[in-house]
């Protein structure tokens, strides 16, 4: 054994400090690199630039209206895995789970509720944040890629209102979507094979239910995360949050 | 040819190809990598649609009894509950009408007592003629008219995947 090696005495007495540093990693440095660093140097703030223009910072220019609508994304996400917890995608179950989650689960009409408006206000959000970017004219060169993966997202986002509709079972989900999936069936030439194929049938029943709860739990939420990826670092890799030119 | 670097490691040289490269073959190579990539990630996709349609549904019969003929008493109009179809029995015979409506598929309500009207659908108010022609609304066609036959036991059976075409009525 070398010289150097801590007792366990020392190693008890540094083993705090030891753990502190394995997460935060500071090299040293001046104080100004020091605060640079608790930015890149965390996962979570890293999306962040470490320096942003002033004019970023106002809120008169964005209002905030895109980062409203991700904050509404994951109060969905998170309200969305505990009414999964009570939920079951049959249709013998759904309508009595959905009734249950209102009168009988603890909690369970705040969140039902919690996740219904924050769903119809993404949308609202989603829309005054293109509303934004476009009456600003921040879709315009180099950031016309960045509109087109938004538009995505817009469609996401209604698709994902769309299947979550289904879910309650009851007589507004089972119309709405009757509607919805003729609508789809307009389509010129394969409209019929997208219904049938949305479906899983002739009409809304049993496995149709259970493709809307996979697309609304599962297929839509990962391409909303990936997109979003794509979204905010287009962001930063366009040059920031746009602002007037000559400022 | 090989060489170290201060750590010891072996440094292998990068082939150095001092003869004409054969751009052909590696266009073939190239080519034939694409094709075979195209091959299997569109196959893949094109299992993934097949698997996705069913083959095997378990919706109700599309052909079914809606009960005797003494059920229809000449000049009712009745609705087959569950079913979207009414049966229309008249003093020249009997026919099957769909109830889905020809717009976005929203159920039908058969008027009572209007010499004009026949049917209305709540959802976007089209509203059709007692034969089932467009009358007003959205609807894009006329309400079709299904196959009905008498069986063997003397039961009404209609075939709602067949459309009568001709909207002949069923004489008994």
């Amino acid at each position: 054994m070398s010289e150097t090696a801590y007792s366990l005495k020392e190693s008890i007495r540094h083993l705090p400090r030891n753990i502190k540093e394995s997460i935060i990693r500071r090299g040293g440095g001046t104080a100004e690199q020091e605060r640079a660093a608790a930015v890149f140097g965390n996962m979570f703030l890293h999306v962040h630039p470490v320096r942003v223009h002033l004019n970023s910072l106002r809120a008169g220019y964005t209002f905030g209206l895109g980062l409203i609508s991700f904050y509404l994304f994951l109060i969905l996400i998170a309200s969305g895995l505990l009414l999964m917890f009570y939920y079951t995608p049959s249709t013998e179950l759904a309508y009595r789970n959905m009734k249950d989650l209102e009168y009988v689960v603890s909690f369970g009409v705040v969140l039902r509720n919690v996740h219904r408006w924050s769903a119809h206000a993404m949308v609202a959000f989603a829309f005054l944040h293109m509303c934004r970017v476009f009456y600003t004219g921040s879709y315009k060169a180099p950031r016309e890629f960045n509109w087109v993966i938004g538009v995505c997202l817009l469609l996401v986002t209604l698709f994902l209102s769309f299947t979550g509709y289904l879910l309650p079972w009851d007589q507004l989900a089972f119309w709405a979507i009757t509607v919805g999936s003729n609508i789809a069936a307009y389509m010129p030439g394969i409209g019929e094979k997208v219904r049938f194929l949305l479906l899983g049938g002739n009409e809304v029943g049993q496995m149709a239910l259970l493709r809307f709860y996979v697309l609304h739990v599962a297929v839509l939420p990962l391409v909303a995360v990936v997109l979003l990826g794509v979204h905010f670092w287009r962001i930063r890799k366009d040059g920031g949050l746009s602002r007037p030119l000559n400022d | 040819m090989s060489s170290q670097n201060s750590t010891g490691a072996t440094i292998l040289p990068f082939k150095n190809s001092d003869g004409p490269v054969d751009e052909d073959r590696r266009d073939f190579v190239k080519k034939m990598g694409v094709a075979a990539l195209a091959v299997g990630v569109g196959g893949g996709a094109l299992q993934c649609v097949r698997y996705l349609k069913p083959n095997v549904l378990y919706e109700p019969s599309k052909v079914f009894k809606v009960g005797a003929l003494s059920n229809f008493p000449i000049g009712s109009r009745i609705v087959i509950e569950g079913r979207g179809i009414e049966v229309v029995r008249e003093r020249d015979g009997m026919h099957a009408i769909s109830l889905v409506c020809t717009h976005l598929g929203c159920l039908i309500k058969p008027v009572e007592n209007d010499p004009d009207v026949g049917y209305m659908c709540p959802c976007h108010g089209s509203t059709f003629a007692h034969k089932g022609e467009v009358q007003g609304g959205p609807a894009p066609t006329d309400l079709p008219w299904y196959e009905m036959f008498m069986d063997h036991t003397g039961a009404i059976v209609v075939d709602t995947s067949k459309v009568n075409q001709k909207r002949t009525k069923l004489v008994v």
